[in-house]
């Protein structure tokens, strides 16, 4: 039996008219971007760099990690390494960032926000990737029973790989035909999978190291607090108590 | 293998550092795997030796090893950045960028427990009866890194048997200064301080086993262990314990720091062994320093096997890790 309201933050036709207006699409959000614009310039300039932004932010890592390789060749003394941690590092990064979407989207009540969630999502997916081909290559020389071992024998890799199997369906399913052909209430079950995805990364990260440091603990507090709010927002629905407030703003 | 004295180098031969820097990049691209196109690079470093280490003292009258390897040691500037000193924190190269603010003079050594002659040694008085010898060792890290190092420093049997070990003395406790005013990572919890580590007798009094005092032919830099530390080559580098404040004699086994912290992953042996993974990752394999592969077969004991299995004899290696 499928629950009356959908427990995800950012409903379907929320999902869809991101999409579409990626795509130039008309969707309600454009007169009103433009109403704004006239109201707060600076505001609305904001609120038209906000995504581009976003893509800056999260192409640095990879534009940093391809100076030090191909430029500086200054890659420190253990050079796969610094590529481990320099691809891991803004995948676990962007993934909690993509979770931290409709939360934050539900608290300010910025709309805008939900447009760079699948940006931020597929950045996530993109650096795990590329973090993982840099182990197949590395760590274990694209010796793929050895990396069956490894997923089976030690929590650690187990994590990895759990992590960039979940974001794997969640990539290929994001587009807008994609929500249209599973139909939303599906397609927002499936993606769902970005919490697990989310928990195994901080898991990983966290068994990488010999023991807890600072760093480790946030992402893990972070994914943590971000589970809580989604857990305690939906039981606040199934109880009937009102869901937490959700605000609508212009820009 | 053949290494230069700094003194030796004129001037005129030293690489400017922009030349040195843009000379070592080398590229490798390549291959792809199942999931589709991966990029690899490759830095090589030329020359091997190293820069040499002009803010260290240059330690007079070394004489070298037939106990050394004929393996190319790692660059100086390798061996100085890359360094797992968690009492400046725990990133690779906290170390290096940390470790300036430890005062290394006066230094005293504390010695005291099962000897005929315990006190507080100065690290010359420690060591200045034995001649300072270069040991070029490999360097198996708990991480599956490896290097080859060029110490300088004595046997530590040469030492022990100074301060008059006392018959009923079964292990050798050692302890690294606590001061987390000049050790910023010791003001967080990581580990309990002051890191303490400890050897069987036997094993102490190996002629493998060394208290170094240098390296590259100069006194130790901050973040290798200055102004003393413990070198134990067939054992993961987190048992040859850093600046060493106290060496005591004691009957029983003593703690020691790792195993503190989590006694399923690190053992008080902790010896090198391809066979025995560490929980969270094998330990067949490992990857040298400066090098992108981990495909260099971790060798048992670290390639010591000869000289120290038969301290291990009958002893079962799984169950002391």
């Amino acid at each position: 039996m499928e629950r009356e309201i959908p427990e995800g933050a950012a409903g379907v036709g929320r999902a869809g008219a991101a999409s579409a207006d990626r795509e130039g699409a008309p969707s309600a959000n454009r007169p009103l971007r433009q109403t704004s614009a006239s109201s707060g310039g600076a505001l609305a300039l904001f609120g038209r760099l906000f995504k581009p932004g976003v893509f800056a932010v999260c192409m640095t890592p990879a534009v940093v990690l391809l100076y030090r390789t191909f430029y500086t060749g200054n890659l420190g003394a253990n050079p796969a390494e610094t590529l481990l941690h320099e691809t891991g590092r803004p995948a676990l990064q962007m993934l909690l960032a993509t979770i931290a979407v409709s939360p934050l989207r539900r608290l300010t009540g910025w709309s805008r926000l939900i447009r760079v969630r699948r940006m931020l999502g597929l950045f996530a997916f993109s650096y795990a990737l590329v973090h993982f081909s840099f182990y197949l290559t590395f760590d274990r020389l694209f010796d793929l029973a050895g990396v069956v071992d490894d997923v089976i024998e030690r929590k650690f890799i187990l994590s990895g790989m759990t992590a960039l199997a979940c974001m794997l369906p969640l990539a290929l399913t994001s587009t807008r035909g994609w929500i249209r052909r599973l139909g939303g209430k599906r397609w927002q079950r499936l993606h769902r999978l970005v919490y697990v995805a989310a928990a195994a990364g901080a898991l990983h990260f966290i068994w990488k190291e010999k023991v807890l440091t600072a760093e480790t603990l946030t992402y893990f507090s972070i994914v943590t607090f971000l589970l809580g709010f989604r857990v305690v927002d939906a039981l606040r629905r199934r109880v009937g108590v009102a869901p937490l407030p959700e605000r609508e703003t212009s820009l | 293998m053949l290494i230069r004295k700094p003194s030796d180098i004129k001037e005129s031969e030293i690489t400017p550092e922009h030349l040195y820097r843009s000379r070592r990049q080398f590229l490798r691209l390549g291959a792809a795997g199942t999931v589709g196109a991966i990029a690899g690079g490759a830095v090589w470093l030329r020359g091997g030796g190293g820069q040499p280490a002009f803010a260290q003292e240059q330690l007079p009258n070394v004489v070298k090893s037939p106990l050394s390897t004929s393996e190319e040691p790692n660059s100086f500037e390798q061996l100085t950045t890359y360094n797992n000193f968690y009492e400046f924190g725990t990133g690779k190269e906290d170390p290096s960028e940390n470790a300036h603010a430890l005062t290394v003079e006066p230094w005293t050594v504390k010695v005291d427990g099962l000897v005929g002659k315990p006190a507080d040694y100065s690290v010359d008085d420690l060591i200045r009866p034995s001649r300072l010898e270069e040991r070029i060792y490999r360097l198996r890290c708990v991480e599956a890194w490896s290097a080859v190092v060029p110490w300088v420093g004595v046997p530590l049997a040469a030492v022990l048997n100074r301060i008059e070990p006392d018959s009923r003395a079964n292990y050798v406790a050692f302890t690294t200064l606590y001061r987390p005013s000049e050790m910023r990572g010791q003001r967080s919890s990581v580990l309990e301080w002051p890191y303490v580590e400890g050897l069987r007798m036997d094993e102490a009094m190996h002629p493998l086993t060394i208290l170094a005092v240098g390296m590259y032919g100069r006194s130790l830099p901050n973040q290798n262990g200055a102004p003393i530390r413990l070198v134990v080559p067939w054992k993961y580098g987190f048992k040859s314990i850093k600046s060493i404040v106290g060496i005591s004699l004691v009957e029983d086994e003593p703690p020691t720091s790792w195993n503190i912290a989590n006694a399923r992953e690190y053992g008080f042996y902790s010896n090198v062994n391809p066979e025995v993974d560490h929980p969270r990752w094998s330990q067949a394999t490992e990857r040298p320093l400066g090098g992108f592969f981990k495909n260099k077969p971790t060798q048992m004991f670290n390639g010591y096997a000869d000289q120290v299995a038969h301290l291990y004899e009958g002893m079962d290696l799984r169950k002391y890790y």
